[in-house]
């Protein structure tokens, strides 16, 4: 059995996959291992000209917001002793993750996931069950510590918190989810599609209770939240997260 | 937060399983956790049919094979790492490696998974799949092949 020596931690900014990479990162020191975090967007269904900005300028934007959200996700945690680079990858989120392992010749690929938080969920399988089922390395899946093992909660007031977001971005990935059909190939309408993309890639920071512990990652996702929000808004996706 | 302090390792002593208890051996060492063995076994379903075997016939010498295997495993493993315990389970494998996992206050589970692909992998893996989905504690799941060879 070869060594743990690169981790590779895929991260949507959410609060389970920014779980996991704290998680990751303790791993890391201890086994003396880098950790890559990478990020995947997608940005193809975005690329449709609503009139006020054009696809081109769309997609660099949402590129550019993913980049300093990834930024922020990694400066925060670089003063543990831990090598912590990044990646950035666009296209289905799932097969870029196994991708960039198998490019890395990752050891170990440690991701969060919400588990049985929802039916259509579980029946739909999540990222993190593909890249199981797919990524040739060992793979770490983690839930956020749940109601049921209150021991191991760092923070009390973090916890009521985190289960409401979950169940806001369950709601959230599954309406896109089933208006896109299992395979990830969305056929929906714009809005439903939009619904999708949020779903399941750049967009997990929209109306994401932020987090009061660092504010640059807040205004990273601050920023991210504006760049969507512009586009959701010229599709008439409403913001069902933000209005909580 | 308190990861590889108590690894179960689900063995059903095919070679992906085994696979697994390596990698789990090796963290359990580097952490100092404790190890504890899971094996589960179920009385196959042709025990309730008309073959002649009734479950009670087929539940002793099941039983006493898994515990031997088990047995032999629990043996070899702890000569290399004392702090490891086994457990012996009866029921659906998913189920009773939660349980087990619940049980032994365990904060990491590590299992195998068969590296095949296709429809063949999809079934085979869903005793993996499924601890995944439902586990509250984080899995790590090894893959049997390296570069998901069958």
């Amino acid at each position: 059995m070869r060594p743990i020596r690169k981790i590779l931690v895929p991260t949507d900014f959410g609060e389970v996959a920014s779980y996991a990479l704290d998680r990751a990162i303790e791993l890391a020191a201890k086994l003396d291992a880098t950790v890559t975090v990478v990020h995947v967007y997608e940005y193809s269904l975005w690329a449709i000209d609503t009139g006020r900005a054009s696809a081109p300028d769309m997609a660099r934007r949402i590129k550019q917001a993913a980049s300093e959200a990834l930024s922020a996700a990694i400066q925060r945690r670089s003063s543990g002793g831990v090598v912590v680079s990044g990646a950035l990858r666009e296209g289905i989120a799932w097969s870029e993750i196994v991708e960039e392992a198998r490019a890395l010749d990752a050891d170990l690929i440690v991701i969060g996931t919400h588990g049985r938080r929802s039916l259509p969920r579980a029946l739909l399988g999540s990222v993190a069950e593909k890249v199981v089922r797919h990524a040739g390395m060992p793979v770490l899946t983690i839930h956020l510590p749940s109601e049921e093992h209150p021991a191991k909660v760092s923070g009390g007031s973090k916890k009521r918190s985190a289960s409401h977001s979950h169940h806001e971005e369950d709601i959230l990935a599954v309406s896109g989810a089933i208006a896109g059909g299992t395979t990830g190939a969305f056929a929906g309408p714009p809005g439903a599609a939009a619904g999708a993309v949020i779903g399941a890639g750049i967009g997990m920071a929209i109306g994401k209770a932020l987090d009061d512990e660092d504010d640059r990652r807040k205004q990273a996702e601050a920023k991210l939240d504006r760049e969507i929000g512009v586009v959701g808004g010229n599709l008439g996706l409403a913001q069902p997260r933000r209005a909580s | 937060m308190t990861m590889f302090k108590h690894i179960v390792v689900p063995i059903d002593f095919g070679e992906p399983s085994m696979g697994a208890l390596d990698l789990a051996l090796e963290l359990a060492r580097k952490f100092e956790a404790k190890l504890t063995l899971v094996h589960t076994y179920e009385i196959p379903m042709y025990a309730y049919s008309t073959s002649g075997f009734s479950a009670v016939d087929l539940l002793t010498p099941i039983e006493d094979a898994a515990r031997q295997q088990l047995g032999e495993a629990f043996k070899a493993t702890k000569a290399k790492w004392p702090r490891t315990d086994a457990v012996l389970r009866r029921g659906v494998a998913w189920q009773e490696i939660l349980t087990a996992a619940e049980e032994a206050h365990a904060d990491t589970i590590v299992m195998g998974t068969h590296g095949r692909r296709g429809i063949e992998h999809a079934l085979l893996g869903s005793v993996a799949e499924k601890v995944v989905r439902l586990s509250k504690v984080p899995v790590l799941t090894v893959r049997s092949h390296q570069g998901g060879k069958s």
